[in-house]
């Protein structure tokens, strides 16, 4: 039992870890908390690849005596596995969330403002989801229509929202990432942000894509940040959905390889590329517009995802 | 692993994910890639050596891989 742990510590070396080859590594000198109650189980209570201390098979392990220099030197080296433990993310995974509250403070300040506060009716959409260190595919839409409910500098949301069964855009979107056989890619590694921060109705969307004033400010506001976080994050791929994205963008006149629908001209597919990384056009999926070039344009950026790693 | 458990695991509970996970690296190097969790909760065992026991596991879970490495915290029960 754990009560019984004394403060003494033994040294021993893994010999068997193919129940637990994540926990443990092959020949590699682990340290033991004296537990009686698990040694007469035929047990042994071992700190391992976790930090955490766990009952193991003793027969997995081969007691060893270091000499005492080797000793000191493995008990420093425990001392800087407990403090790496306190500290568990990233560092760059860390820079990133720093810089993505850093956008949220702003996007707070901007709403104080009474001009560009006027403006905004309806919600607020930052980040579809936490940001995230190179991920696999980062999209990016006009405006949001799911929302980020509580926005907040200190707080993002911990999923990707696109995911959630509420919103009809999530549904089209799951469909066809599923029918591509990227759907692990979008649930695991996705990000996706609005070029332009405030929602609006869809009847807006052309207001807000357009016009001139407060709402141009929010929009050269938003890609900005969209474009910076991009840069921090180092997507693999950028999935821009719909011609209001990739005009907030800037991207438009730079697609190559565009294919146009016959039946009224629009854009379905074209390839460019943002901030060093590969983007892919797509229409928008939202409006019905999801047939089988969207198909296309996914087969298309599966094979930039894939390529790339 | 030298214990079977027993019936189901209660108050299962997630503990870490992702990158929170500190060994997130070997499970993906071990079990491939997966949105790894780590959970913890209470199930009845049975030892090898016939006694069975109260404990609270842990172990690592991933949508489409399963469940891995089932790993004894503690006795939650006298012996």
């Amino acid at each position: 039992m754990t009560n019984n742990r004394a403060p003494a510590t033994e040294y021993v070396v893994c010999v068997d870890n193919a129940d637990y080859p994540a926990s443990l590594e092959l020949h590699k000198i682990y340290r033991t908390l004296a537990d009686q109650d698990a040694l007469a189980d035929g047990d042994i209570r071992v700190i391992d690849e976790s930090g955490e201390d766990y009952l193991f098979p003793a027969s997995n392990f081969v007691t060893i005596s270091p000499p005492a220099q080797v000793r000191s030197s493995l008990a420093t080296a425990g001392q800087a596995d407990d403090s790496d433990r306190a500290d568990d993310l990233p560092v760059e995974q860390r820079e990133l969330e720093h810089l993505a509250k850093r956008m949220y403070e702003e996007v707070f300040r901007r709403l104080e403002d009474p001009v560009l506060g006027e403006v905004v009716k309806d919600k607020v959409t930052v980040m579809f989801g936490p940001p995230m260190v190179r991920p696999d595919v980062a999209i990016v839409s006009f405006q949001g229509g799911a929302g980020d409910h509580s926005p907040s500098p200190r707080k993002w949301p911990p999923r990707l929202v696109y995911l959630d069964d509420k919103f009809r855009f999530g549904r089209v979107l799951r469909y066809q990432f599923r029918e591509a056989g990227l759907y692990e890619t979008l649930e695991q590694r996705t990000v996706a942000m609005a070029a332009c921060f405030p929602e609006a109705p869809s009847s807006e969307s052309r207001l807000w894509a357009r016009q001139a004033g407060p709402r141009a400010q929010w929009r050269e506001f938003s890609s900005c940040w969209v474009r910076r976080m991009l840069r921090a994050m180092r997507p693999r791929a950028v999935l821009v959905l719909g011609k209001l994205a990739s005009t907030a963008l800037n991207l438009e006149g730079g697609w190559r390889d565009e294919r146009r629908r016959e039946s009224d001209g629009h854009r379905v597919f074209g390839r460019a590329e943002i901030e060093d990384c590969p983007a892919i056009y797509c229409h928008h999926l939202s409006q019905g517009l999801n047939g089988p070039w969207a198909q296309e344009c996914l087969a298309y950026l599966g094979r930039v995802v894939r390529s790339s790693k | 692993m030298n214990f079977e458990i027993l019936g189901g695991i209660s108050h299962a509970e997630t503990i870490a994910r992702g990158t929170g996970i500190r060994e997130l690296r070997r499970l993906r190097q071990a079990y491939g890639a997966g949105n790894w969790r780590k959970r913890k909760g209470v199930a009845r065992i049975r030892l090898e050596n016939g006694e069975t026991r109260l404990a609270e596991l842990h172990w690592y879970e991933a949508h489409g891989i399963g469940r891995r490495e089932f790993k004894r915290k503690r006795y939650l029960d006298p012996k």
